[in-house]
This record gives C-alpha cells, sequence and structure tokens, in this order.
C-alpha cells in the first residue's frame, strides 16, 4: 500500500510538472505564413546583433509582422543553426532573415526554403548561402571593412609600424573577410603584424588575449579588433597598461562600450557599420518580396562610417545603436 | 491470495491485482521514457500546428541522427564503466580530415578516413586508460583539447569548403521519403544492438562494466574489451561527423562542441548504468529522440534559447526522477 501510494504520488507529481510545463509552453501566436517572419543568427546577445536584431524588430511591428528569432548560441553551432533554418522553413513563414555563421553551409537549407516558397534575405551578410542567391540582402561588404581599417592603420601609423592582430572567432568567414582585405592593402608596406590569433567572441577572453600580446610585444604600436567585442577587450586592455594613445586601437562596429572607449582615448580608429539601418533595410526588401512589389535593388550595402574621436560627437548614430537598455 | 465464498475460486488480494501504477513499476525501465516522449508529442502537437507533420518529423530526424550515432558509441564506453567525453572533438577533427581528403581524393576515400581517424582517436583514447590507467574521465577530456587543437591546426582555424557537391546533398536526400542521415543513424543502432546482444565482444563489454575484477578472474582480457569499446565509440562519433558534416557541407573545425554532454545525457535517459554494465542500446535511442523532441518542440513555440537550456535541464531532471520513482532502483535488464 505504502508502495502505490508513493508511486501514485510521484505520478501526480510528474503530471503537475509535466502539465505546468505543458501549459508554460502553450501560446503560439496564430497568423498567416505571410506575418511571420524568421530571423536566424548565429547570436543574439553582443554589440553587433543587438542593433540589428532592433532595426529588424522595429521595422517588422511597423510593417505589422511577428518576428520569430532563433539563436545558435555561438559562431561554432553552425549545425545549430542550420537546423534552426530548416525550422523556420517547417513554420512556413513568409521570409528567413539570415545572417550564417558560415555560408558554405547553408546551401541545402535556403534550396529548401526556395523550393518551400519562402523568401531568404541576408542581414548583416551580403550572401545566404556561397552557391545559392539569396532573393536580397542588406549588409556592408565585409572586405570593404577591411579595406577601411586598412586605411585607418595607414592613417594612425603613417610612418609603419607592428601590429598585433585579435582576428575574431575561427571559422567565421565575416572575421576572415574582413581581415584578408585588411592584409591585402598592407601587403609590402611598412606595417607589419607580429601576432594574430582567433578567439571566441567575447569581451573577457578579447581583454585576456591582448593583454598576453602586450606581455609578449611591450612595444608594439597598433592592436587591431574584428569588431567591437574584440576591440574593446583590446582598449581595456591598453588602458590597464597605461598605454592609451601610445598604442593605437584599431576595429570595427561602434557599439556604446566602444564609444565609451573612444571618449578615454583608448580607441583610436573605429570602422562603425549602421546595423540598426541593415536590419530595417532586411525587412523593408522583405516585405516587398512577400507583397510581390519589386524591388528596388537586390543588394543594399550600407555605407561604413570611419569614427575618430574628432568626429565623434558629430555623426548620426541612430543607424548604429539601439535605444539604451533595448535588449532581444 | 484468500478463498472466495465461491468454493474454487481463487480471488488475489487487493495489491496483487492489476493496476497501471503496478504495471508502469513492473515495466518502468522499458516504457517510462517512451511514454514521456509519447506525452511530448501530444503536448507540442496541441501547442504548436506544424509540429505533427511529415516535414517537422523528417527535420527532427535528420537533427537527431548526427547525436543517435555519437550516443550508440558513447554506450559503448559507459557500458564498461567509463566515459568518452572526446566524442564532440573527434566529430571536429573527422570532419576537418574527412573534407580534406574528400577535396583531392573523392567521396570514398574521404569517408574512409573518416572512419579511420574516428578509430584512430579511440583507439588512442583505449591505450591512454588501458595501459597507463588514466581515469576515462581525464584521459577523454585531455584528448578532447588535443583533438581540438589538430582540428583547429590543420584547418587553421576556418571551415574547409570545396566538398563534392554530391556529399552535401547527401544530409537533404531521401530514401522511400526516410532522409538519409535517419537511414545512417538506424544502421548504427542495428549493427551496436547486434554486437551487443548477439556477439562474444558483447557479452563481455557487459561483463567489464558489471564487474570488472570478476570479468578478468573469469579470463576476458579486460584491457582489450575496452579498447574495442572506445574504438566502437570513436567510430560511430565518426559516422555522426559524417552526417554533420555532409549536413554544413563543409569540414567545421567546432563541429559538435554540444555532443559530449547531449550524447551522455542520452544514454543516462535511455537507463544505462554510469556505472557500467547495464541497460539498453534501444532505450539509448528513447533517450535521444526525447532531447531532440524536446529541441523541435521548444524551438517551434519560439522558446529563447536561453530559456530551453534552462527546460531541457530541468526535463531531464523530471524524466530521470520518474524512472527512478518507478523504477524503485531495481536493476534492468542488458541487451
Amino acid at each position: 500500500m505504502k508502495n502505490a501510494y508513493r508511486a501514485s504520488s510521484n505520478i501526480r507529481f510528474a503530471s503537475v510538472i509535466a502539465i505546468s510545463i505543458g501549459m508554460g509552453l502553450l501560446g503560439t501566436t496564430a497568423g498567416s505564413a505571410a506575418d511571420k517572419v524568421g530571423v536566424s543568427m548565429p547570436n543574439v546577445k553582443g554589440p553587433w546583433f543587438t542593433p540589428v536584431l532592433y532595426g529588424i524588430s522595429d521595422e517588422a511591428k511597423k510593417l505589422g509582422y511577428d518576428v520569430i528569432i532563433q539563436d545558435a548560441g555561438g559562431y561554432a553551432n553552425v549545425d545549430k543553426q542550420v537546423s534552426q533554418f530548416s525550422n523556420l522553413v517547417v513554420q512556413k513563414v513568409g521570409a528567413i532573415l539570415v545572417d550564417p555563421a558560415n555560408p558554405a553551409s547553408f546551401n541545402g537549407v535556403v534550396r529548401e526554403a526556395k523550393a518551400s516558397k519562402v523568401f531568404v534575405v541576408g542581414a548583416g551578410s551580403p550572401i545566404a548561402a556561397s552557391d545559392v542567391e539569396a532573393d536580397a540582402a542588406a549588409s556592408s561588404s565585409h572586405c570593404n571593412i577591411g579595406h577601411e581599417l586598412a586605411k585607418g592603420a595607414k592613417i594612425l601609423l603613417p610612418n609603419g609600424g607592428t601590429m598585433a592582430i585579435l582576428a575574431g572567432p575561427a571559422g567565421a568567414f565575416w572575421a576572415s573577410d574582413r581581415l584578408r582585405c585588411f592584409k591585402e592593402d598592407l601587403a609590402g608596406g611598412n606595417l607589419k603584424i607580429v601576432a594574430e590569433q582567433t578567439s571566441e567572441q567575447d569581451p573577457a577572453i578579447a581583454l585576456s588575449l591582448a593583454n598576453d600580446f602586450l606581455q609578449r610585444f611591450p612595444t608594439v604600436d597598433l592592436m587591431y579588433g574584428a569588431d567591437d567585442t574584440y576591440g574593446v577587450g583590446v582598449a581595456r586592455a591598453v588602458q590597464g597598461a597605461q598605454k592609451c594613445g601610445k598604442v593605437k586601437v584599431l576595429f570595427a562596429v561602434l557599439g556604446e562600450a566602444a564609444e565609451e572607449m573612444m571618449r578615454a582615448g583608448c580607441a583610436d580608429y573605429v570602422v562603425a557599420q549602421q546595423p540598426v539601418k541593415i536590419g530595417r533595410s532586411a525587412v523593408v526588401m522583405m516585405d516587398a518580396l512577400v507583397k510581390g512589389k519589386p524591388l528596388e535593388k537586390k543588394k543594399d550595402e550600407v555605407p561604413l562610417v570611419p569614427v575618430t574621436p574628432a568626429n565623434l560627437n558629430s555623426i548620426d548614430k541612430t543607424g548604429m545603436q539601439a535605444p539604451k537598455g533595448w535588449t532581444p | 491470495m484468500r478463498v472466495s465464498d465461491n468454493p474454487g475460486r481463487v480471488v488475489p488480494e487487493l495489491d496483487e491485482r492489476f493496476t497501471p501504477v503496478s504495471f508502469l513499476r513492473r515495466h518502468s525501465r522499458e516504457i517510462g521514457l517512451p511514454l514521456i516522449v509519447l506525452l511530448m508529442v501530444v503536448v507540442f502537437s496541441i501547442s504548436s500546428d506544424v509540429f505533427l507533420s511529415a516535414p517537422n518529423f523528417r527535420n527532427i530526424g535528420v537533427s537527431a541522427a548526427a547525436l543517435a550515432a555519437v550516443s550508440f558509441g558513447q554506450t559503448f564506453a559507459i557500458l564498461t564503466a567509463g566515459l568518452d567525453l572526446s566524442v564532440g572533438s573527434i566529430v571536429a577533427l573527422v570532419s576537418i580530415v574527412g573534407a580534406l581528403v574528400m577535396r583531392s581524393h573523392g567521396i570514398p576515400a574521404g569517408i574512409l578516413a573518416a572512419l579511420a581517424t574516428g578509430a584512430a582517436v579511440g583507439l588512442v583514447n583505449g591505450i591512454v586508460i588501458t595501459r597507463f590507467k588514466v581515469f576515462p574521465f581525464i584521459a577523454t577530456l585531455a584528448m578532447m583539447s588535443v583533438v581540438s587543437g589538430l582540428a583547429l591546426s590543420l584547418s587553421g582555424g576556418v571551415a574547409v569548403t570545396g566538398v563534392p557537391t554530391a556529399f552535401g546533398d547527401l544530409a537533404y536526400q531521401r530514401i522511400l521519403e526516410i532522409p538519409v542521415p535517419v537511414i545512417m543513424a538506424a544502421a548504427v543502432l542495428v549493427v551496436a544492438f547486434l554486437v551487443l546482444r548477439y556477439t562474444r565482444l558483447g557479452r563481455r563489454i557487459f561483463a567489464v562494466g558489471g564487474n570488472e575484477e570478476a570479468a578478468r578472474l573469469s579470463g576476458i582480457e579486460v584491457g582489450r574489451i575496452k579498447l574495442a569499446a572506445y574504438m566502437m565509440s570513436g567510430i560511430c562519433a565518426a559516422v555522426g561527423s559524417i552526417i554533420l558534416t555532409a549536413r554544413v557541407a563543409s569540414g567545421q573545425p567546432s563541429l559538435g562542441a554540444t555532443l559530449p554532454l547531449e550524447s551522455v545525457a542520452a544514454v543516462v535517459l535511455g537507463g544505462i548504468s554510469l556505472f557500467g554494465g547495464r541497460g539498453s542500446i534501444i532505450g539509448v535511442a528513447f533517450g535521444v529522440l526525447f532531447i531532440s523532441i524536446l529541441s523541435n518542440g521548444l524551438n517551434l513555440l519560439n522558446v529563447p534559447s536561453y530559456t530551453q537550456m534552462m527546460l531541457i535541464g530541468a526535463a531531464l531532471i523530471l524524466a530521470v526522477a520518474l524512472d527512478q520513482g518507478f523504477g524503485g532502483g531495481r536493476a534492468g535488464r542488458g541487451h
């Protein structure tokens, strides 16, 4: 009797938990396929993704769309992002806005999406897959970012010097593209790379790596960060070593923390993208596709803005940053 | 039993009559997890209008296939009272090696190289554990780091693209409407089942895990059996990697990062004892289904990934607690 009582109380307890989980999970928003748009990103956190998602969410809300955001949890989780993309196709969304961790991995699922009449729009990436054309794309060219960073390096070190590179996450094509074009522009010149390392996109890891570089190369002239997660880590390391202004700091993307470091005199040149504008543009193009309207252009290359302490206060940042406190 | 007023008729006492609870207690290990999986299917079918559809089930199957292959391999290691934490990095290394070889020498050579790499890493794991007497947890944790570094070195930290298109297409092809990756995982399941149930190696794996000293005293070469178990784990991880590499159509140096934890979770959920020596590979298949269906269902319901992590952990605790509650700690049957 005791055993039966214990077992039945276990059943009741387990049922309550199961039902609670079930009830907690209920509440899918009902809506037609055309009202839903999917977003597939490697990450949703950080100074790049937050403003992109703000731009997407805000513009999509104005146009009457429900946004389903799928986050793979990191650039290393390429297979997870591919699976999530497939899930969005199954959910029969009208379109998918995607920033692929690695475009070579998305050919199959983008083909599946097109076969299911789901539009695919690059958001923050000029391509959705390496061999299958996206229906539209809004981004800045990563290679152009690399060219602008090289320009910045030459401005900061007109007489040449040594550089240490925080190259970004291993395997992330956006980071490798930027660095490739950066190096191409500097090849044969008087700027020499003395150290280069990839690492996880984490500010603490970037700070630690930058500190290691400063220890190993105390006379390094410039440090490069693939984006502002890395750049801010570098700037903080330079600040900690009391070398602001002596070691030049150069990176892409102007988030709030990057702006702070520039005001503190520890970040010298930032190639700012306009992620909010990119997000908005991707949604506008998506809306045109879904409604069958003609597109003005299939690829919107959103301009880059070089930012230095001289123009920091005068540039328009509404295209670069989400409102303070906004989270996806 | 007691004799009723009606002579010749024996009436069972109240406790011995069939009740759902007593039935569940008697067969908890066999049907506990399948019941939970069924419950999840019902809940998600009610909550999402696309869950119960052929495209979604195909998605679940394809997503689960790599985890399934890796989990079946992990089963061999855990049955010997060990653990293989290097499965994730084996997947990454095999992905790179397979892609590099495939690019230059074609698909069959690439697949052979992939399987050989998985077996080689498994062999090294086995040697470190049996010859150098390093605990499996430490040995495979260290190998995880070594093999990850090797994968990143070989690839230069970037994806290896240019694999033959036919290989990438494998992940999206179907035979009789069943995705090829699902068929591959099912094949691994069948082989693992046959090995564990019908071969001497399988019986000896259970014996070594159940009581290593007794196995040794009865003449079983424990070292060789463990070596074989870790090689099987490595080969199964290689199959998982082939599935994932086809899915992403490139060699990825950081593929499979979540697989060590997920595969151990699937194996434990499936009823394999972490102390070795008992459990069922069929249970592991249900463990894989549990994780895959839960993840798919939560994605369809647009549950944020951070919330998913909490829910998946809570669901795991619930499933194991239910199993413990009905099972009452009795030993299960192994096959």
